[in-house]
């Protein structure tokens, strides 16, 4: 799952933040983590290279501000994923 | 021989000092099961329509329920009810911590508290036997102090202590009852009919197992929760309950500014994650509970907050944060310190101070109003400083101490606007412009707004969980209101309601198949979905008539006027709840409850759920 991932930090990154359940599919990274970036990936696109399924994702957001996942973040923008929440 | 219980209700009269125990049949237990549902059948029979709350003639009840104090994850849990003095309505909180299982295994299944003792008492249980103990030398005294000087009388560091604090000694309709100084029973403003009463403390010591009809069965149950809670709970682990704060911000649902605003500037430095890489000393749970998803806070100068009173809960985070405009979490943290020393129902008082911050904004409040305090938004100091005087009834604090809706009528001038509660009781942290089943709730609730026995849709817009064991199979949109989603409404009230009876923890994941399969190892009872779904709603139907009897009716089912305006910014700018849409759905839950469409139970929807008895506690007319 993180096949793309590059090596090294030569590349561009975006930083990625999964909330909820989601952490899980950090893999060991902790709830933030840095990603590769890619010019023109929307973040539905970096919910599958991450390996988050769709159905788990409540809403998502770049820069803090909510957004669709059609969206597509820049290098070294936030991308924000939240789990489903009930009550608290 | 019965499982889960013991049979055995204590009945204290405090006036005149004496305690008798009361053995129920087991089928009363059967339909009952302990807190809510046991809370609602005392104080209907027994208290009269036109009781004072803070009278003698209110009953104050401690009710754990029948999964108690037995050894699985989510079991430390206990309710208190009384007709509320901050509402006039059913009032009742549930707590976590070790109370509520150490009163269990006392020996005893609840207590009733009736009349006034002429001095501070305190009930001491242990293991079969109870007491009337002096609490003079504990009157006045922190929640710390109080459980010191009982432990060092006693002479045993093992008690359990419930408590009013000095807010409930006060009268401050917005005092909590306090279980283990950080696990509080906050809303209705119990503390104060403990403190009318002159009962400062239940003091539990117990030693015995509550027995269980299927033992094995319930180790299984338990050792699944401890090996797979992690996968839709470690984030409660990891931050608490204040893991809800960031999403709800980017949505645009965390209550800000007095619910003006659905989004705040300053969330990330109150948010979850922010307080567990800070302030977060350790971690604290209930009875039998691995999750640990309570907090433990310490800060140095200024504040230098007590890691005693453990830390703030989201509510907190909420109510003395973003609704008051304020990011110092070291100044919520001694806010929610200050709360649990003394008492206080952060939620009712975090909102009640900023409401008095937007009655200041807009010069309906001055300085001379105030005793001098620049009551804005973002004030920290200020908000610490009305604490203290909400506590003590000092100077304006006694006019808050009143609650949000009294407050405003006192203050007059057009405050009413800025009162948001719903009948009298204050707004939790859940937004009615994000979550539209949720203000159906809030409407709806006998306790006035509540986020416990309610719907969260935001949790049912991917997928609809646990909720399949219903079959309730498709997902819809958090701002939906048709008739499905109040289905669904019906259905999570129900539950959450049903909760609050057996008495379990609604963080710990388990299903609705689960807590049948538990209740069922623990009692022996050959339960199904259609029992549990039944007690839930003979406790909102035992509750309905009991508001019903005090002279709220249909017009009291009433959503803060706010909440129909839109946000003029963020996320949900230009949202509003839809006023026909959510009038249509009060009147669908009424019709799906067997209810008419003034709200009013039918005597077959009673019959139904095997409470014909109270058909005769029906308003005049609708028991024919």
């Amino acid at each position: 799952m993180a096949s793309c991932e590059a090596p090294g930090n030569e590349r561009p990154r975006i930083k990625v933040r999964l909330y909820g359940e989601l952490a899980k599919y950090a893999s060991g990274r902790g709830y933030e983590f840095d990603w590769p970036h890619a010019p023109g990936r929307t973040i539905q696109a970096l919910l599958d290279e991450i390996g988050v399924p769709g159905i788990e994702v409540w809403m998502v957001a770049l820069n803090g501000a909510k957004v669709e996942h059609d969206a597509m973040p820049e290098a070294g923008d936030e991308v924000m994923i939240f789990s489903p929440v009930g009550g608290g | 021989m019965a499982n889960g219980y013991w049979g055995k209700i204590l009945r204290v009269n405090l006036t005149e000092g004496t305690i008798k125990v009361e053995t129920p049949p087991d089928n009363w237990y059967r339909t009952y099961w302990g807190g809510r549902a046991m809370i609602a059948y005392f104080l209907l029979r027994e208290v009269g329509p036109d009781v004072d709350p803070l009278g003698p003639d209110n009953k104050f009840i401690l009710a754990p329920g029948v999964l108690t104090g037995t050894p699985f994850a989510g079991s430390g849990r206990n309710s208190f009810g009384a007709v509320s003095p901050l509402t006039g309505a059913y009032g009742e909180g549930e707590a976590g911590g070790f109370f509520g299982a150490e009163f269990k295994r006392a020996g005893f299944d609840a207590a009733i508290f009736e009349g006034v003792s002429a001095k501070p008492v305190y009930l001491y249980v242990k293991d079969g036997e109870a007491e009337l103990r002096d609490a003079g030398h504990i009157w006045g005294k922190t929640t710390g102090e109080v459980e010191d000087i009982l432990q060092e009388e006693l002479g045993d560091k093992r008690i359990r202590v419930a408590q009013c604090g000095l807010a409930g000694e006060n009268k401050v309709l917005l005092s909590a009852v306090c279980n283990d100084l950080s696990h509080y029973a906050g809303r209705a403003g119990l503390g104060a009919v403990m403190g009318s009463k002159n009962l400062k403390a239940v003091v539990a010591r117990g030693t015995q197992q509550v027995p269980i009809a299927h033992p094995d069965k319930l180790r299984e149950l338990a050792r699944w929760m401890a090996d797979n809670y992690s996968k839709d709970a470690q984030e409660l682990q990891d931050d608490g309950t204040a893991r809800v704060l960031m999403p709800l911000h980017t949505s645009g649902g965390l209550p800000t500014r007095n619910f003006l605003q659905g989004h705040f500037e300053g969330a990330e430095k109150i948010s979850g994650p922010t307080m567990t890489r800070t302030i977060l000393i350790d971690r604290d749970t209930c009875y039998a509970c691995p999750i640990r998803c309570k907090r433990v806070v310490k800060t140095g100068p200024p504040h230098n907050v007590d890691p005693r009173y453990g830390g703030p809960e989201y509510e907190t985070l909420g109510s003395l944060g973003s609704v008051c405009g304020i990011d110092d979490l070291d100044a919520i943290a001694k806010g929610n310190e200050i709360c649990n020393a003394y008492g206080l129902d952060t939620i009712g008082v975090g909102v009640t101070i900023a409401f008095a911050m937007e009655c200041f904004e807009n010069g309906v409040l001055t300085l001379d109003d105030t005793d001098g305090i620049e009551l804005r938004f973002g004030n920290a100091a200020a908000m610490l400083q009305m604490l203290d005087k909400v506590v003590r009834r000092e100077g304006f604090g006694d006019v808050l101490a009143e609650g949000t809706k009294r407050a405003a009528e006192r203050i007059g001038r057009g405050a009413e606007q800025y009162a948001i509660h719903v009948k009298g009781q204050e707004v939790p942290m859940h937004e009615p412009r994000l979550k539209h089943g949720l203000g159906v709730g809030y409407a709806l609730s006998p306790t006035g707004a509540d986020h416990c026995h309610n719907m969260h849709d935001t949790a049912f817009e991917k997928s609809t969980g646990t909720a399949n064991n219903w079959g309730i199979l498709e997902p819809m949109p958090a701002d939906h209101l048709g008739p499905d989603k109040v289905r669904m409404l019906k259905m999570q009230n129900a539950l959450r309601s049903a909760n609050n009876c057996m008495l379990v923890c609604q963080f710990v994941p388990w299903s609705p198949r689960q807590l049948d399969e538990l209740v069922h190892a623990v009692t022996g009872w050959e339960t199904t979905q259609v029992e549990l779904i039944g007690v839930g709603n003979r406790a909102i139907n035992l509750t309905r008539l009991l508001n019903l009897r005090r002279g709220f009716t249909v017009k009291d089912d009433k959503l803060t006027e706010r909440f129909f305006k839109p946000f003029q910014n963020g996320p949900l700018a230009g949202v509003a709840v839809d006023r026909e849409a959510h009038q249509k759905a009060l009147i669908t839950y009424y019709r799906m409850m067997g209810w008419r469409d003034d709200g009013v139970p039918t005597p077959e929807a009673l019959w139904e759920l095997g409470i014909g008895w109270a058909v005769d506690y029906l308003p005049a007319a609708a028991g024919e």
